[in-house]
């Protein structure tokens, strides 16, 4: 391992406070899950991101990701 | 506490050009010359002869080391066509050799020794048939370290006499100026050579990337012209200085930056003619990792592996963060010297932790080792992926800082063979030293290091997905699925918080390192594994003779550490034997 090699980085892309937890995140993720019911995980894991990217919009004020 | 500069003082008052055991002449102001261990399908050679005298393994080994090395002619080695068929032929010999040693009544770890040299065979035999670095790798040129690698070696293969500027007492004494330039007035023939013995190369990513590292040697050989460059060896960062060098020293440095930077013009203008594959492919790696690396892991298994890490990793990561939900977040210290005065105390605190735990035995040189690596501040603009990470606590780097405890420990004790006092070739120690020390990133988190600072647990998924990311794309290289372009861009990808960059300078050397060496690049992931089963292996066989859980940690880790840097298949063979 190196670290000696020391780059510039485009500012937009580095979150370095972004220790918070993402609230939104967990919940909607285990929603999406949860949503396919029991069957095989490979079954789910074909069909849950479809749920995630409908719901991954921006937070209505008041939701707890807006004091993010 | 006694001062590590004086112990090294004392390690460098001669500065040697050392042809010996080593896998390469360099200049040797560390007499920090590693073990290595080998060992035991030898059981099964030569069943027939009389038992043979570790003795005459001890005898062949040094005889090996000194083949290993290329005809070297004032600093300027021969790595032709046909230095090299040469070689290939007294390889046969040394396996012949080492077939008719019969290592039966031996020791397991004598036995183990074997197998370590028959390793160092295959790795030479690979280099000559399959890797050919000093035929298809321009990077195998760059000889120039300023700094000491935290592993037992240089990481990659690279060309002799290596120039280990660490190594050098500064102001230099009037020999070491004269050897100095010597080596350093070599590079321009050595660069000249190079460009004859790649004429036939076609691995274009070796040479898309291969021009990184002679800019690197122009602009570090031009700052130590101008000013004062930072090396880095055992006792931490230092700075030296031409200033009282030798007009003829002084002129070998300017011929050989612009040699350097002629050479990555060079490198830089052919890339677009050399089209073919770099990677080695999944049977040749398969090879390496079984005959070399003495994995117990194939590629796809190694991919499955480095996958379910990553996945464990990230998943761990936002349950971390949920978990963590209601903790004040980490505020990041902005000021230098105070970065540094925490970066020490912290250092401090997992030093004591791990003595405390009996993961490491207490001695001055490891508290030493440990602390003078503490990460220092890097300003936000100059920052990469370890860097983040380390902004916010330098714990999770300062663990896999273990390294340099690790060869401190090679430098001051005694190591149980004379084959393990000596490092290993080939980057054989990958998985031992790259993975062991990723592990203790987790295991400094599991024995509580953060339990004042539960964010700092979420670094630490961070650098374990960072490390599987990277090794899965170092993986598709090696099977010329991807191009280093597409593994920076998969490493960048996968990595958490968007601290990865894949045009950053960090992730181009790291996926050129990986594909280079064959091997490295899973290793961090995969040692770390193998040392979890032995951790596992120790507990079930603890279950039949119970005992006090300090006590158990202690014996685990001093039976693992025993064995020295060694393939982690040959620490397993032998480790449990110390605990009962």
């Amino acid at each position: 391992m190196t670290t000696r090699k020391c780059s510039r980085v485009r500012r937009s892309n580095v979150k370095p406070l972004a220790h918070v937890a993402d609230r939104l995140f967990t919940r909607q993720t285990f929603a999406a899950i949860w949503a396919s019911g029991i069957v095989p995980p490979s079954i789910i894991d074909s069909e849950f991101l479809d749920r995630l990217r409908v719901k991954a919009r921006p937070a209505p004020r008041g939701s707890v990701n807006s004091k993010l | 506490m006694p001062s590590l500069r004086l112990s090294l003082s004392k390690l460098f008052r001669r500065v040697t050009l050392v042809a010996n055991v080593d896998m390469k002449p360099r200049i040797l102001c560390l007499a920090l010359l590693a073990p290595l261990a080998f060992v035991a399908t030898a059981t099964a050679l030569a069943a027939d002869a009389p038992a043979s005298s570790y003795q005459q393994l001890a005898a062949l080994f040094t005889d090996w080391r000194a083949f290993n090395h290329p005809a070297i002619d004032k600093g300027r080695p021969d790595y032709s066509a046909a230095a090299m068929t040469k070689k290939a032929k007294g390889l046969a010999a040394f396996r012949a050799r080492l077939k008719a040693i019969n290592p039966r009544d031996w020791s397991i770890e004598q036995k183990n020794d074997y197998r370590v040299v028959e390793a160092e065979m295959n790795g030479l035999d690979f280099f000559l048939r399959i890797l050919k670095p000093w035929q298809r790798d321009p990077t195998f040129y760059a000889t120039v370290f300023p700094e000491m690698s935290d592993v037992p070696a240089h990481e990659g293969p690279s060309a002799e006499p290596n120039i280990d500027l660490f190594a050098c007492k500064f102001p230099l004494s009037s020999e070491d100026d004269a050897r100095l330039a010597d080596l350093i007035g070599a590079i321009p023939a050595l660069l000249a050579d190079a460009k004859i013995n790649l004429a036939g190369s076609t691995a274009h990513d070796l040479w898309a990337y291969g021009d990184r590292a002679f800019a690197d040697q122009a602009d570090f050989l031009a700052q130590w012209q101008k000013g004062d460059p930072q090396v880095r060896d055992l006792g931490g960062p230092r700075k030296i200085s031409l200033e009282g060098a030798s007009p003829p020293l002084k002129a070998a440095v300017e011929k050989a930056r612009v040699a350097s930077a002629d050479f990555a013009a060079w490198v830089k203008a052919e890339a677009p003619k050399r089209q073919g594959p770099s990677g080695v492919g999944k049977a040749n790696y398969d090879w390496w990792l079984i005959n070399v690396m003495l994995s117990p892991l194939t590629y796809d298994q190694q991919i499955s592996l480095l996958e379910r890490e990553l996945d464990r990793s990230l998943a761990s990561l936002r349950l971390e963060e949920a978990r963590n939900r209601d903790k004040p977040p980490i505020t990041p210290i902005d000021d230098p010297a105070a970065y540094a005065a925490m970066s020490r105390a912290h250092a401090e605190k997992l030093y004591r932790l791990w003595v405390d735990t009996g993961t490491i035995a207490d001695k001055p040189y490891a508290h030493d080792a440990l602390l003078a690596q503490a990460p220092t501040y890097v300003p936000l603009a100059d920052r990469n992926f370890f860097s983040h990470v380390t902004a916010l606590d330098p714990l999770p780097l300062s663990s896999h800082q273990f390294h340099w405890i690790e060869l401190a420990r090679l430098a001051n004790e005694t190591q149980s063979t004379p084959i393990r006092s000596q490092r290993p070739l080939f980057n054989m120690y990958a998985d031992r030293s790259e993975g062991f020390a990723t592990a203790m990133e987790e295991i400094a988190m599991q024995e509580g290091i953060y339990d004042d600072e539960p964010h700092g647990r979420e670094l630490v998924w961070a650098m374990l997905a960072n490390r599987a990311a990277r090794g899965l794309a170092s993986l598709r290289v090696q099977n010329n699925e991807m191009t280093l372009d597409e593994a920076g861009k998969f490493h960048a990808g996968w990595t958490p918080r968007g601290w990865s960059d894949a045009k950053s300078k960090l992730v181009g050397f790291e996926q050129l390192l990986y594909l280079r060496q064959p091997g490295y690049g899973p290793s961090y992931v995969v040692g770390k594994a193998q040392l979890d089963k032995m951790i596992a292996r120790a507990s079930h066989q603890a279950q039949e003779q119970p005992r006090e859980t300090k006590f158990f940690t202690r014996q685990t880790f001093s039976a693992i550490w025993a064995s020295g840097i060694v393939p982690p298949s040959i620490i397993d063979s032998e480790f449990l034997d110390r605990l009962k």
